[in-house]
């Protein structure tokens, strides 16, 4: 049953990122793995200068995520939509 | 569930709740400003269209406000869910009734916040439009609006107006007065600009926009006088909204409107002349869609600030936003490729980051109380709890706004058929133009597209 109910999961999380490119998908897991380190320094973290240095960190991958999605969505040369 | 703060149910004297209601009134004049803006932006043959949609989504934007998204929003000191994590409570969403059931209709700042959202949520949803007009199917709007004014906005307008955890930051961490976003230049610009860009992603941009060199060409809007026009009704929205956000939200006295108008005026009139005297630089004439779009610009920055900044700040924060938007609606169109007609990525997604980031260089608040003593003293942390504000519009509301845009597409494609485009939305969707003795033409077509 526990196979069953995995093998649907997987299905889903297939039929999910169909057409979704890998650039696009990375570049939304770094947003959100940024959100998630800011959320972390916030959390985790007593010393201020510590939490500051996270939270840019955190920042600094959302940026990376950021350009991730918008070089995925670059026209090709050529391309027309 | 965090208990309500008090007990009994507090209410404004009459001619605060007067007050209150008079500034909520204007901001309407926003909603109409802005699809104003947007149709005068768009192409001829699909103004009807663009007003018709700006109506259909105000309208589900209000009702999904009243069904659900309220009960998400909350206010300050009302039943939340809250988790305790790393000891310190984290109030992550409020735990309201549905349609409005049990909340004070009686003059009680919980009810007026309530209007407020209902109000501010309309205005969100009318940003998406300017950049995916002249291509967008009026019932995805629809839905797509439903979504965001249903998710999206009232997640966020908690976390930082309704006592949730970006705003209890002060509180709980130390770090200035939390999440300062007093008129929404997060909670309602930054989350409709994201929308937006997320819209003109999954639209992608219209046809014979882009030639075969990549080159973007020019698609003048049709109507520079509903643009200027909404420039002056926006003006008049954004006062009443940052004003009430303001007393309401942000808990600044009555007696501050005054220096909230003043700022908000200050910094959408300097944000439309940096535009223009940018624009004319660079082009050799002012460019009024472009003046257009620096004076909403200022609005918008003005908006995180405007109860906490002097009003030379004022003055140059709609400079910087004047400035921001003028470069950014170039550089957005011709580098990264993306069709937005109304310039909302860079008037409310960029202005309004920059909004939120003003608030750390010029705002002013004493430590207590915001008494007449005020715009004295920076804060410490007050940085810190602005960035962490932006990291999660960009990290969790962009990825969350787009995720469920991208599922709705793949469900109903939002775009409009190709013939469609060609025809006009509005003889396409609505079957009638807006303009029915004037003949339209699709010469730009010829060129290939």
């Amino acid at each position: 049953m526990a196979r069953v109910r995995g093998r649907c999961y997987a299905y889903a999380i297939l039929l999910a990122v169909e057409g979704l490119p890998a650039m696009k998908l990375l570049g939304f897991l770094l947003l959100l793995a940024g959100w998630a380190i800011v959320l972390a320094a916030i959390i985790l973290l007593p010393s201020a200068i510590v939490r500051a240095a996270f939270v840019l960190s955190g920042m600094a991958v959302e940026i990376l995520g950021f350009a991730l999605v918008i070089r995925s969505h670059l026209l090709s040369p050529g391309e027309i939509r | 569930m965090l208990p309500p703060a008090g007990t009994g149910t507090p209410v404004y004297s009459i001619p605060t709740t007067a007050l209150c209601l008079l500034l909520i009134g204007l901001v309407p004049f926003a909603a109409a400003g802005l699809a104003l803006m947007n149709t005068g932006l768009g192409r001829l043959r699909n103004a009807a269209h663009s007003m018709m949609s700006s109506l259909c989504v105000l309208s589900v934007a209000v009702l999904v406000y009243f069904l659900w998204g309220q009960s998400f929003q909350g206010f300050p000191g009302a039943p939340a869910h809250a988790a305790v994590i790393g000891g310190k409570h984290w109030n992550l969403l409020a735990s309201g009734s549905l349609f409005f059931r049990h909340l004070p209709l009686g003059g009680s700042p919980a009810s007026l916040a309530a209007l407020l959202g209902m109000v501010s949520v309309a205005v969100v949803a009318l940003i998406p439009l300017g950049s995916g007009a002249d291509r967008w199917k009026l019932y995805a709007a629809c839905i797509s609006t439903a979504l965001l004014a249903g998710i999206a906005f009232p997640i966020f307008a908690h976390w930082a107006w309704g006592g949730g955890w970006l705003a209890q930051l002060g509180a709980n961490y130390g770090l200035g007065r939390g999440f300062i976003d007093a008129g929404g230049s997060g909670a309602i610009a930054v989350v409709g600009g994201l929308a937006a860009l997320s819209i003109a992603w999954i639209l992608g941009p219209r046809q014979g926009k882009y030639t075969l060199d990549g080159l973007p060409t020019a698609i003048p809007g049709h109507n520079a006088i509903f643009v200027l026009f909404g420039c002056v009704l926006a003006l008049v929205g954004w006062c009443g909204l940052n004003s009430a956000g303001a007393v309401l939200y942000a808990g600044v006295p009555l007696g501050r409107v005054v220096l909230v108008f003043v700022n908000t005026t200050l910094a959408a009139a300097t944000g439309a002349l940096t535009a223009a005297i940018i624009t004319s630089v660079r082009f050799g004439r002012p460019d009024a869609s472009l003046t257009a779009n620096g004076w909403t610009g200022g609005l918008v920055a003005s908006s995180a600030g405007c109860a906490f900044v002097a009003p030379l700040a004022a003055v140059a924060i709609g400079i910087v936003a004047g400035a921001l938007v003028a470069l950014s609606v170039e550089w957005i169109e011709l580098h990264l490729a993306i069709d937005d007609p109304g310039g909302s990525v860079s008037a409310f997604a960029i202005a309004g980051i920059w909004g939120l980031l003003s608030v750390t260089i010029f705002g002013r608040v004493p430590a207590g109380a915001l008494e007449p003593a005020e715009l004295s003293a920076t804060l410490p942390g007050q940085w810190l709890a602005q960035l962490i504000g932006i990291a999660t519009l960009m990290g969790f509301v962009f990825p969350l706004v787009y995720g469920s845009n991208w599922i709705l597409n793949r469900l109903v494609p939002q775009r409009v058929a190709p013939e469609g485009e060609r025809q006009g939305l509005d003889l396409y969707e609505l079957g009638a133009g807006a303009y029915p003795e004037t003949v339209t033409h699709g010469d730009e077509f010829a060129r290939g597209g």
